[in-house]
C-alpha cells in the first residue's frame, strides 16, 4: 500500500521537505491480531529523493486499527508545531508548541501526562528531526524507532511533533476457525524443536547483539571506519549481547502479543561515571556504530551514545558512520581542531565528554555539529580533499551494521536497495545449511535457485536470484505486516503459513502465486519511484572503500566491477529490468498489473520497452 | 593424538556452559566426537547441535571452525576432522 500510494500521490520531483510530500503510517491485514503481528510501516519521499520506508515494532499499529484507522496520510505543513490526536475514528490536530524542543522521552512523558491515559500509543520526533537533521527517524515507546531514511525529518518539516492514538474496538479475523488452524501451523515454525531457523533460540533470549562475537569471528565487524575488519575478539566480547545481558539488563520487553520471550531489553548503568543512565534496545547496530567503527570497547559509553541518539531523535547509523568518517578525516589531517570546535576527534574515543557534547551539537545543528548533521555524504562534499573515499554510504544514506565484502549477497542488497542501505528489505543470509530446503521443496514453491551455490557467501553466482527472492518474500512479510523474526524458519522461502493466516484474517481467497506477487509488485513500484527521481544503475554501487580495498586478513576481495557487475546483471535480469538503466520493463510491469506505472514512466520519456 | 583446542561459546550455548570460552585437551578426531565429549561435561550440549533423527547438524545451530592462520568457516559436516590448535565457536 505504501509503495502504491507513494508512487501515485507523490509526483516526480516533489520537494521532500515541502508541503506536497506525504507521510504515510500504514497498518496491514494481520495487524492487531493477537499473534505477535504488531508492526506498522512508515513511508514518504526521502530528503535524498529515494523511497523512505521503514517499520516499527511496539504497540502503535494495533492501537491504530483498534481506533478504526488503517492508514494515516499526512500532507501539507502546519504554520506552528502540532500533534495529531486519533481516538476511535475521530481525528484532531492539536497545538504542540509546548512540546516542540522536548527530547523524545520528555515528549512521551508530557503527552501521557496531558492525555491522562497510560495506554495511549504515541509516535513522535526529537529535536534532531525538528531541526531537519539528516536521516532522523520517528520514535515511539521510548526506544523504538523506524524510518531511518528520513521519515522523522519529513515529519519535522510538517511541524508535526507527535501522533497519539487510542482505540477501543475489537479486531476479528474473517474466518475465525480457519485462523486458529493457520495459527497452529504458524506456531510450529517457532518451536525450538521443529524450527529450521538458527536464530530462533538465539533471538528469543538475547536479541541481535548476540551477533557481535560471531561477527568478530567472521570478519564482519567494520573497524575504524572499515579501514580494518579484525576487531579484537576480546573487545567484541566486552560489547557483546552476552555481557550486556549479564551486566546491564533490568527488564525484557516484547512487542504486541509476541509469542516469543522478549527480544528487546531495558537496561540501566548501575555504577561509575554514567550511574543511573537508563535506556533500551541495545541491538546489533549499536556495537558497530558506537563500538568497532570508532574503536570504542567501553560498553557503557556505547549505551550512553545510543541512548542519547534515542533521546535527541537521531539515527544511530548516521551518527556512527559520520563520526567514524570525521575521525578518519581528522587522523589524516583533512579536518583539524580548528574545524571540530577544538575536539581531538580520534578513534578510540578518549574524550567521551567531547563526543557527548558533539552529539548534542549535531541534533541542535550548532558549531561543528552543523557539518555532521548533514550526514557523511554531504559533509564529504563540503570538506572535499578526497574525503568522499572514506564516506561509507549508498544513495546518500550511511551503511548499517552488516559488512559487505564478506557476504556478497549483502553487498548487492545494500547497493541496490531503493531506500539506501537497509538490511530489513531482505534477509541477511548468514551461512545457512545448503540443504535447508530440498530440491523438491524448492520446486513445489516455484523457486528456481541453486541453494548450495546461493549460500556460498563469497561466490558471486546465484546472488542476484537469491536477493530477488529474499526481497520479494520480505516485501510480503512487511505488507502483512509480520515481525521478520517470526518468519525466518525457512528464510522466507516457504510463505504458505503466512498465506493461510492472510486468507483466514481477510476472507480473501488469493492464490499463493498472487500472494507472493504482492512482494514483487512492491519492489517494482519502489524501483519505478526512484528511477522517476533519476536514480539509475550508476547509483546501485557499493561505497568507494568497499569497491577499491581488499581485506587481506580474511581474504575478502574488494567489490570491483569484475566481481560486482555480474551479480548486478543477474539481479536486474531476474527482475526483468533493463541492464543498462535498471528501469523496470513494460512487460514485467504489465505482468504485475502495473500498466499505469509503465505508462507514467513512458510519459516522462523513460524507456520501458 | 592429544590436541589442544580453543573453544568459544556464544548465544544459547552460554547458559549451558556458564563460560564464554575455554582451552581444552582432547583426543576427539571429529567434531562429532568432540560434541559427545562436551555433552559429558555440559549436559544437553549434544542435543543443541545434533539432530536426533538425522544425526546431522541441527538447522537451528551453527559451528564455526577455524584452523590456525585460516578464516573460520561454517561447518556443514559433523564428521569433519578436528586439527590441533583449532579455534571452534559453538552458536
Amino acid at each position: 500500500m505504501n509503495a502504491r500510494l507513494l508512487f501515485n500521490e507523490v509526483k516526480a520531483k516533489t520537494d521532500p521537505l515541502g508541503p506536497d510530500n506525504i507521510l504515510y503510517l500504514g497498518t496491514g491485514p494481520l495487524d492487531g491480531l493477537p499473534i505477535g503481528m504488531g508492526r506498522m510501516s512508515v513511508a514518504c519521499k526521502s530528503p535524498r529523493g529515494t523511497v523512505a520506508e521503514g517499520s516499527f515494532g511496539g504497540f502503535f499499529g494495533p492501537e491504530l486499527r483498534r481506533a478504526g484507522v488503517d492508514y494515516v496520510a499526512i500532507r501539507g505543513q502546519a504554520d506552528h508545531p502540532v500533534y495529531l490526536y486519533i481516538e476511535d475514528g475521530n481525528i484532531e490536530i492539536r497545538d504542540a508548541r509546548h512540546l516542540w524542543g522536548l527530547l523524545t522521552h520528555e515528549t512521551d512523558a508530557a503527552l501521557h501526562r496531558e492525555l491522562k491515559d497510560p495506554d495511549i500509543q504515541l509516535r513522535y520526533i526529537g529535536p534532531a528531526a525538528e531541526n531537519l537533521v539528516h536521516a532522523s527517524p520517528i520514535f515511539g515507546n521510548l526506544n523504538n524507532c523506524g524510518g531511518r531514511a528520513g521519515c522523522g525529518e519529513v515529519m519535522g518539516s510538517k511541524k508535526l511533533k507527535a501522533i497519539a492514538v487510542r482505540g477501543h474496538q475489537g479486531i476479528r479475523p474473517a474466518d475465525y476457525e480457519g485462523f486458529i488452524e493457520a495459527y497452529k501451523e504458524f506456531r510450529e515454525r517457532l518451536d525450538l524443536k521443529t524450527s529450521r531457523d538458527m536464530w530462533t533460540p538465539v533471538w528469543s533470549v538475547y536479541g541481535a547483539p548476540v551477533l557481535v562475537r560471531l561477527f568478530a569471528e567472521m570478519g564482519n565487524l567494520m573497524m575504524r571506519n572499515a579501514q580494518e575488519m579484525q576487531w579484537d575478539y576480546e573487545k567484541a566480547t566486552v560489547v557483546s549481547g552476552e555481557n550486556y545481558l549479564n551486566r546491564y539488563v533490568t527488564k525484557a520487553k516484547s512487542c504486541w502479543c509476541c509469542p516469543w520471550p522478549a527480544c528487546q531489553k531495558l537496561h540501566e548503568i548501575k555504577s561509575g561515571k554514567y550511574e543511573g543512565f537508563k535506556g533500551g534496545n541495545y541491538w546489533a547496530g549499536q556495537p558497530v556504530a558506537f563500538g568497532s567503527l570508532i574503536d570504542n570497547d567501553d560498553l557503557e559509553f556505547i549505551l550512553v551514545l545510543s541512548g542519547l541518539c534515542n533521546q535527541y531523535g537521531l539515527d544511530i547509523f548516521h551518527i556512527g558512520y559520520t563520526l567514524s568518517w570525521a575521525m578518519e578525516c581528522f587522523e589524516r589531517g583533512l579536518l583539524t581542531k580548528g574545524d571540530t570546535d577544538g575536539l581531538e576527534l580520534r578513534f578510540g574515543c578518549k574524550d567521551q565528554q567531547g563526543l557527548i557534547e558533539l552529539l548534542r551539537k549535531i541534533a541542535m545543528k550548532e558549531g561543528f555539529g552543523q557539518l555532521l548533521a548533514l550526514g557523511c555524504t554531504e559533509a564529504s562534499k563540503i570538506v572535499g580533499k578526497g574525503s568522499e573515499r572514506f564516506c561509507l554510504s549508498v544513495k546518500g544514506l550511511e551503511l548499517e551494521g552488516i559488512a559487505q565484502r564478506s557476504m556478497l549477497m549483502v553487498a548487492l542488497g545494500i547497493a541496490v536497495s531503493e531506500v539506501g542501505p537497509d538490511h530489513t528489505r531482505w534477509y541477511p543470509p548468514y551461512p545457512c545449511h545448503p540443504n535447508l530446503l530440498s530440491e523438491k521443496e524448492l520446486a513445489d514453491l516455484g523457486i528456481d535457485l541453486d541453494l548450495k551455490l546461493a549460500f556460498q557467501t563469497r561466490n558471486p553466482k546465484e546472488k542476484g536470484k537469491l536477493l530477488r527472492w529474499f526481497t520479494i518474500s520480505r516485501g510480503v512479510v512487511e505488507s502483512l505486516p509480520s515481525c521478520v523474526f517470526l518468519i525466518r524458519d525457512t528464510l522466507g522461502f516457504d510463505m504458505r503459513p503466512w498465506w493461510n493466516l492472510f486468507k483466514a484474517a481477510t476472507g480473501i481467497d488469493l492464490s499463493y502465486q498472487d500472494f507472493i506477487m504482492a512482494g514483487e509488485r512492491l519492489l517494482n513500484l519502489d524501483r519505478a519511484f526512484i528511477v522517476r527521481e533519476d536514480f539509475r544503475r550508476r547509483d546501485d554501487r557499493p561505497p568507494i572503500r568497499m569497491a577499491t580495498e581488499d581485506v587481506p586478513y580474511f581474504g575478502f576481495r574488494k567489490l570491483e566491477p569484475s566481481l560486482f557487475d555480474p551479480m548486478l546483471n543477474e539481479y536486474y535480469e531476474a527482475n526483468g529490468w533493463d541492464l543498462e538503466t535498471s528501469i523496470p520493463k513494460r512487460k514485467k510491469l504489465e505482468e504485475l498489473g502495473l500498466k499505469d506505472v509503465a505508462n507514467e514512466l513512458e510519459s516522462l520519456s523513460l524507456d520501458v520497452e | 593424538m592429544m590436541k589442544e583446542l580453543h573453544l568459544r561459546y556464544a548465544g544459547p550455548v552460554v547458559p549451558i556452559t556458564g563460560i564464554l570460552e575455554e582451552y581444552c585437551k582432547t583426543e576427539a578426531t571429529t567434531l562429532r566426537d568432540l560434541l559427545a565429549e562436551l555433552d559429558g561435561k555440559y549436559g544437553g550440549f549434544d542435543e543443541i547441535f545434533v539432530n536426533r533423527k538425522t544425526r546431522q547438524l541441527n538447522f537451528n545451530a551453527m559451528i564455526y571452525y577455524g584452523e590456525p592462520g585460516k578464516v573460520p568457516v561454517a561447518v556443514i559436516d559433523l564428521d569433519q576432522p578436528v586439527e590441533d590448535h583449532a579455534k571452534i565457536t559453538f552458536w
